[in-house]
């Protein structure tokens, strides 16, 4: 009995395994976990641009929506690792543009059933590594890894837009 | 504790090659000890000739690509393999110092990038020259060939021409790594990072144990990098900022937004002993 109670007590432990950032206790699932999830029944991240069609160099407004499709209220950390990534996956060192890093531990936001969290990023320094002459296709990734933050639990997974497509004039 | 092997590598050499050299050495300590029968082998015989094998393996793999300073490399790891072997016996530490730098010498000049590229018809040039020298030609194809780089080289792939600075790839479904000019402009040692990255790319994704996702496997890929920069010292790759690039997206060494600024504590950050990965270090194993 004393044994099945120490072993139920590790296992709690390791189960509720926690991190303190800055006296905020949060807890985490682990990335591997966390990658393999791109679909959520709660959440859904749409992606708009202004344009598709534009001049090589300017700044390419980026615009992000996250949508509850759920009846329930859900809290979320707006603000977490947000990046483009290609959307042909069949190879290694594939190019990915940060739209946000860092987990912004001091924006949680609540989002009621199908109300939307409005994102903007503007794309910028894209000069060096993209060719004006191609066409590219992107998905916007947002996630989240932490589920508990200060007694709250939160929406953690990945989340993988609609193809944003790219293009720039030729002149 | 649990020991990982990450990369399949003991002290930077190969598993294999690192358990060949100490068990080949062990046995060939107890057939000299026994004027070459092994049938009656002892146990102490075996385990300083291993332990000696093992101690020149490991230093054995340090050293640099100029012909003398390895000469001088060579005969300092063979005097002190062979003082240690003599003083394990109690015999004469010096003759052993000597006779050990000798061979170490030996087996130095032996091994050199020199020779070695004289004998393949590239004259008595280090691999950076040769290396150079199909550079200037534009020979990049030779190159891999004549460096042993699996893969091959297609400027003209979709790829580069959506990515011109990209400068190789693995296609995950196959392993085939692809090679851009843009690999070979940066320099030998910039060369040989890539191809090495590459390399644990190709392993991982053989092996199974490639990451699903992008950003976890260019992470690992990188840490493998950083560990084994003493294989190309001079490369000019800021590695600690592709790990936490790639990292920080993958949730492997997240940085977080705190009220006071930003919290890196659990980002990916250098150790003091992580000098010794930049050991500059030798193929040969």
């Amino acid at each position: 009995m004393r044994i099945m109670i120490i072993c139920l007590l590790i296992s709690g432990c390791a189960l509720h395994e926690y991190k303190i950032i800055d006296g905020i206790r949060i807890y985490e699932i682990d990335y591997r976990q966390l990658n393999q999830t791109c679909e959520s029944e709660k959440l859904v991240l749409k992606s708009k641009l202004d344009k598709i069609v534009h001049k090589f160099g300017e700044d390419i407004s980026i615009f992000l929506e996250i949508v509850n499709i759920s009846d329930d209220s859900i809290n979320m950390l707006p603000y977490s690792v947000i990046y483009l990534e290609d959307a042909d996956q069949s190879y290694t060192n594939s190019v990915t543009f940060s739209l946000h890093s860092g987990v912004d531990l001091t924006s949680i936001k609540t989002l009621s059933p199908h109300d939307t969290c409005e994102l903007r990023f503007l794309l910028s320094n894209y000069v060096e590594t993209l060719n004006k002459e191609h066409e590219y296709n992107f998905f916007a990734v947002y996630q989240s890894s932490i589920y508990r933050m200060n007694g709250k639990f939160l929406f953690a997974g990945r989340l993988k837009s609609d193809t944003i497509r790219i293009k720039f004039n030729r002149d | 504790m649990i020991y990982v092997d990450k990369d399949g590598r003991i002290f930077g050499i190969d598993d294999i090659f690192f358990v060949a050299i100490t068990i080949w050495s062990g046995m060939f300590n107890c057939a000299q000890r026994n004027s070459g029968d092994l049938a009656n082998w002892r146990l102490d015989d075996f385990l300083k000739g291993a332990f000696v094998g093992a101690t020149g393996a490991v230093l054995g793999q340090f050293g640099v690509s100029s012909f003398l300073n390895n000469l001088a490399w060579g005969a300092g790891t063979g005097a002190i393999t062979g003082g240690l072997n003599a003083a394990l016996y109690g015999e004469d530490i010096w003759q052993g110092m000597y006779r050990g730098a000798a061979w170490g010498a030996g087996f130095a000049a032996l091994t050199s990038e020199e020779l070695r590229n004289t004998l393949r018809g590239k004259g008595w040039n280090t691999d950076e020259e040769v290396f150079n020298n199909f550079v200037s030609n534009k020979d990049y194809q030779g190159a891999m060939k004549y460096f042993g780089v699996k893969g091959k080289y297609d400027p003209n792939n979709e790829i580069f021409k959506k990515y011109p600075n990209v400068k190789a790839f693995t296609l995950r479904g196959t392993g085939e790594i692809v090679y851009n000019e843009e690999a070979f402009l940066g320099g030998y040692d910039n060369f040989k990072l890539i191809t090495f990255k590459e390399s644990v790319h190709i392993k991982r994704i053989l092996s199974g144990k490639a990451e699903y996702d992008f950003n976890s496997e260019e992470t690992r890929g990188w840490e493998t990098v950083y560990r084994n920069q003493g294989r190309f010292p001079e490369h000019s790759e800021n590695i600690l900022y592709r790990i936490n690039h790639y990292g920080d997206s993958a949730g492997i060494y997240p940085s977080y937004i705190i009220p006071n600024g930003l919290d890196l504590s659990k980002t990916f950050q250098e150790k003091w002993w992580h000098f010794i990965y930049r050991i500059p270090r030798r193929d040969i194993f």
